[in-house]
């Protein structure tokens, strides 16, 4: 399932009118984000260093090296990235609920350091996706925000670029949301 | 779908609100949300919910992170990430992308090869199972290939999710052409750096590894000069890869030169070393003279193999541009390039040695051998008339070599070893015996990793043997017996049983004729029976092995050893102290035959250390490994399996001693060692493996320890039958990891896989009950502490816990835990005392004796002032066992304030993954 919704309206909020090529080269790092999101999902041991704001910034800088894109369409690219991010975040877990079966959870081994099984976390991860939805219709900068931090694990600095504002609204919007949520997210 | 449960004006309303409030500082906001004034009433109570709700999410993890899934497999088919784990690998960033697939810079996940690595990622378009095979085989050959001038390949695989892997060493260099043209090399320097390659080219040969692929993209040239050949052996592995991007990019229409490609490649025809004489050939051609060897009439594919396969190229010198090249390549130059380019594999240099050799006289102004084509015809009817002559059994080895390996290196040792043969050896004993020697040149130590070729010569030895050998049972009885020790050297054990026990049976039929025969046979089926785990016929076979040793040699004779040091090996878990004294007999024979550098002697030395380490006398353990080690180098080299094992031995010693890092250190080259020397799925390498993850996990990084770990469970777990004492023992350390990474179930399920399995031995036995004693301490963690004092009083109940004083130890320790817990004093201070005078008597040379267990028992009586003493007194002293961070029965203690200094001292100072990560 995708959210055709969001893509559009970014894009089209990033005033690039409608049938844009820009579309078209975003849609071309599609396959490169899912990876990254993957590998954000997956995480790992204390081994693993993922910074994912670097490596979503790999990915433009790909786009950017191939001399298609000026200096501006970072901000809208990553904003791209938050939401490509969440959607195939949201799929995977979806995807893994309605497969799971019997056995299959049998599979699933609980990190007991962690204290919170797999199962739970898909739930949070659902529960955070109709957060936003539900956030979106009463503010749309800060469900972004959360959504680029959350799903896509961009920093402060990295939002505020994309959403074009101070790191301090981001940070301002990060605590309200989180006042906001935390009932709901309980 | 988690509602806010509001309408939009009101959210503008609060959200503005909120925005005041919290510009204020946290102390001031619910005061002064009580001053607003009343058109703020319906507000004031969500607002100050919302408020309230700040101070618990300070420190709360609300949306922090996403949550973690980490069974999540590897997305197929999709574009590789920087940071991306392929097998152990993490890759760094992407070096190109070729043909094949991908090329990234990568490196080892659990610190094995501290360097970064070019990781080749091939599209996966063959079928698994073929892939895996190919790839198991290929690599342990080509991972030996040790050369300065070869870039080596680390390892080979496939990843669970099918992706195949090939690690290189990370190269920096230029293509040899360009580095060529833009060094302005002379001839001189040009045909220097040649021999680089020919050197290259020509040890790979003698390793019975052939490139296949040879071409200037494959040769590079380091600033410093020193020429690299990249991909060496890939080729072969990825041929049926090859066949296929050919018919794709054929359909695509996309050109595919086979440029450097031998005529017998064109043609289909099997490929050896001549295969890299000839492209060899073609790049030194290339780089003489600027210019491809064939001018086409037409640019294509068809037009260049149709030229390869009948097409004599110009002569370098009628080609090349300058007047003066023109004139230095005329004539030997000439005839080295084309010699080496000759259609016939058989006019060619037999080997890169041979074409290296030529280059060699060249620039010392001798003759060289490439001239007119007759002295090669003559050479070639020498050599099938010296055939003829060989006898049968000399036909055997050079079928062998010859046969399996098809190179020349096999030639000339067999046809070496026939002339010396028939020259010095007249008698068929003397004839034998050389035999024996040849086929004793492919264990480990003598191949250096080529266990699969070795393999395959065995294979077909032993095929032939009895067709060929009917007529002279001794001399058969002799080649199993060989047979069937590579077999055990290489860990192949089934195989190696039915060779030897033909070979004893051969033998016994020969009565006194084949007396020391059959005891040298025994000896060795006892060792094959003793790696299998079946001590009891073993030691049968060795105590008569010896019996006949000492009736034909006398007990004082050095030839008696072989039989004294088995059943050391054999006796030193059940009566160590008989193994001792086997021991000592052995090492003062060996020492009074050889001297005292001799390698044998070193090997006793080793043994004797095990004994030592078993009983705990780490001081004396060590004293001995030390003055084994250089002696072992010295007879063996650095890269020998006993080299490899004393490594990992005198690390296994200092962990022991608490000098953690010395420890991984040595571990990690015993590894390597291990690796080089005998193959990445050697038992050896799963011990090192075994042992290098009980010094990660003591240097404080347990998962690095638990993938460490589970490659020695899978060695263990392809190479031995189930109850194995290896995977017993393999799975008790794993289980201990998991405890401390508190994952209590999966460490329950390693240990629950061996519930109905029968010990084969008493080593095993004893690692059974040692498992039992952990399954003791998971129970007592989950709480179930009568369970938990059931599993322990059961392993004090069996006899065989006795004969292990460590294990008793461990065993008393968790019925003390137990009979703590359930506050039953009396009983569990009698236990606490037994297990520490146990700890005592075996302190001898170890570090701390028992103070993590005491601790830890004290904390089981609920006395935590009285562990945190212990603990604190040990500290004082240099105890740094970082258990005491990991051990979840000490979490209790983790939030006394006095636990600080405790948890400062043991951790870890050099956590072996923040190294391997540099």
């Amino acid at each position: 399932m995708q959210y055709p919704g969001y893509r559009t309206g970014m894009i089209d909020g990033a005033g690039q009118g409608d049938a844009n090529p820009m579309d078209q080269l975003f849609a071309s790092t599609y396959q490169e984000l899912r990876k990254l999101a993957r590998v954000r999902l997956r995480g790992g041991g204390r081994n693993t260093v993922l910074d994912t704001t670097s490596l979503v910034h790999e990915s433009y800088l790909r786009l950017a090296a191939a001399g298609r894109l000026r200096v501006e369409d970072r901000t809208h690219f990553l904003r791209y990235a938050g939401c490509v991010m969440r959607s195939v975040i949201v799929d995977f877990v979806r995807q893994r609920q309605s497969g799971r079966r019997g056995g299959a959870a049998e599979r699933i081994t609980l990190t007991t350091r962690a204290g919170a099984g797999v199962k739970a976390g898909e739930r949070q991860i659902l529960r955070v996706h109709d957060a936003i939805s539900e956030l979106e219709r009463y503010d749309a900068r800060m469900a972004q925000v959360v959504e680029m931090r959350y799903f896509g694990g961009l920093t402060e600095t990295e939002i505020a670029q994309a959403l074009e504002v101070t790191d301090r609204t981001v940070r301002r919007d990060w605590e309200k949301a989180r006042l906001w949520l935390s009932n709901a997210l309980k | 779908m988690p509602k806010l449960d509001i309408d939009a004006d009101t959210w503008f309303a609060l959200n503005s609100l909120l925005d005041r409030a919290l510009d204020l500082a946290p102390a001031e906001r619910i005061p002064w949300i009580d001053r607003l004034g009343t058109e703020y009433d319906a507000l004031k109570p969500r607002l100050r919910d919302l408020i309230s709700r700040g101070a618990a999410l300070r420190t709360s993890q609300l949306l922090g992170t996403i949550p973690k899934f980490p069974d999540l497999p590897d997305e197929e088919g999709g574009p590789r990430l920087a940071g991306d784990i392929i097998g152990p690998y993490r890759l760094i960033r992407e070096l190109g992308e070729g043909g094949m697939g991908t090329v990234w810079l990568a490196e080892r996940e659990d610190g094995l090869i501290p360097r970064p690595v070019a990781l080749k990622l091939p599209r996966s378009w063959w079928q698994r199972a073929v892939l895996a095979e190919r790839m198991a085989r290929e690599r342990e050959i080509l991972a030996t290939l040790n050369h300065p001038n070869i870039a080596r390949l680390y390892d080979a695989g496939i990843t669970p999710e099918g992706q195949p892997y090939l690690a290189l060493e990370y190269v920096e260099g230029r293509r040899i052409d360009e580095f060529v043209a833009e060094a302005g090399l002379g001839l001189r320097g040009l045909l220097t750096l040649f021999l680089q390659v020919t050197d290259a080219v020509a040890h790979a040969h003698s390793q019975l590894v052939v490139h296949r692929d040879l071409k200037p993209s494959n040769i590079l040239v380091t600033a410093g000069g020193q020429a690299r050949l990249l991909d060496f052996g890939i080729a072969k592995l990825l041929e049926q890869g090859e066949a296929r991007e050919t018919e794709l990019t054929e359909q695509s229409g996309r050109a595919f030169t086979p440029d450097y490609a031998s005529p017998e490649q064109i043609a289909g025809a099997p490929i050896g070393t001549a295969s890299d004489v000839y492209s060899l050939g073609v790049v030194l051609y290339e780089l003489l003279t600027r210019v491809r060897p064939y001018r086409l009439k037409r640019d294509s594919r068809n037009a260049l193999e149709e030229a390869i396969l009948q097409v004599d190229p110009a002569k370098p010198s009628d080609v090349a541009g300058e007047r003066s090249m023109k004139k230095a390549l005329r004539g030997d130059l000439d005839w080295i390039v084309l010699k080496a380019m000759a259609k016939e594999r058989d006019r060619r240099y037999a080997s890169a040695a041979e074409l290296g050799t030529d280059l060699r006289r060249f620039l010392g102004d001798e003759p060289v051998e490439a001239s007119p084509p007759a002295a090669v015809y003559r050479m070639r009817k020498f050599v099938r008339r010296h055939r003829v002559a060989v006898t049968a059994a000399a036909l055997l080895v050079l079928a062998l070599m010859v046969g399996t390996a098809g190179t020349t290196a096999g030639m000339v040792r067999a046809r070496r070893a026939e002339a010396s043969a028939r020259t010095e050896a007249a008698t068929a004993e003397r004839y034998s015996t050389f035999l024996v020697n040849m086929f004793e040149v492919s264990a480990p130590e003598h191949s250096k990793g080529r266990d699969i070729t070795a393999r395959e010569i065995l294979q077909r030895g032993a095929e032939r043997i009895p067709k060929e050998l009917a007529n002279e049972p001794l001399l058969e009885a002799r080649l199993l017996s060989a047979i069937g020790w590579v077999y055990t050297r290489l860990g192949l054990y089934s195989d190696a049983r039915p060779a030897l026990d033909e070979a004893v049976a051969l033998a016994r039929r020969q009565g006194d004729r084949g007396k020391t025969d059959l005891a040298q046979a025994l000896v060795r089926r006892g060792q094959a029976e003793r790696y299998v785990d079946e001590p009891g016929k073993a030691e049968s076979d060795e105590r008569e092995a010896l019996a006949i040793l000492e009736r034909v040699y006398g007990p004082q004779h050095v030839k008696v050893e072989p039989a004294l040091t088995e059943l050391g090996l054999l006796l030193r878990a059940s009566d160590p102290e008989q193994a001792l004294q086997m021991y000592r007999r052995s090492y003062d024979l060996l020492v009074a035959a050889h001297g005292e550098a001799d390698g044998d002697a070193a090997v006793v030395l080793q043994n004797i250390g095990g004994i030592y380490t078993r009983a705990s006398r780490y001081q004396e353990a060590k004293a001995v490994y030390e003055r084994a080690l250089p002696a072992l180098k010295g007879h063996f080299g650095e890269r020998d399996p006993h080299v490899g094992a004393v490594l990992g031995n005198l690390a296994f010693v200092y962990r022991n001693l608490g000098d953690y890092e010395r420890a991984f250190e040595v571990a990690r080259s015993g590894l390597e060692v291990d690796m080089a020397v005998s193959g990445p799925d050697h038992p050896d390498v799963g011990i090192a493996w075994l042992n290098l993850a009980r010094i990660s996990d003591k240097l404080g990084d347990e998962r690095l320890a638990l993938k460490q770990i589970d490659r020695a469970v899978e060695i263990f777990g392809q190479r031995f039958p189930p109850g194995h004492t290896l995977r017993i023992q393999a799975a008790n350390f794993r289980a201990g990891f998991l405890i401390e990474l508190g994952q209590l179930g999966e460490a329950r399920k390693t240990l629950e896989n061996f519930n109905a399995t029968e010990a084969t031995g008493v080593e095993a036995k004893l690692s059974l009950l040692n498992g039992q004693v952990i399954l003791a301490d998971i129970e007592r963690l989950e709480k179930r502490v009568l369970k938990s004092q059931e599993l322990a009083s059961k392993v004090l109940a069996d006899p065989a816990v006795h004969s292990d004083r460590r294990l008793e130890a461990d065993a008393r320790w968790a019925h003390a835990y137990a009979l703590a817990m359930q506050a039953k004093t009396e009983e569990a201070e009698a236990e606490h005392k037994r297990a520490l005078d146990i700890e005592t008597a075996l302190a001898k040379g170890a570090a701390f004796p028992g103070v993590f267990a005491d601790a830890k028992y004290h904390l089981c009586a609920a006395d935590a002032a009285q562990a945190l003493r212990i603990l604190r007194e040990a500290v004082a002293k240099g105890f740094r066992d970082p258990i005491v961070l990991n051990d979840p029965t000490f979490a209790a203690l983790r939030s006394h304030p006095d636990f600080a200094p405790v948890a400062a001292a043991v951790a870890p100072r050099f956590p072996p993954g923040a190294t391997a990560n540099q």
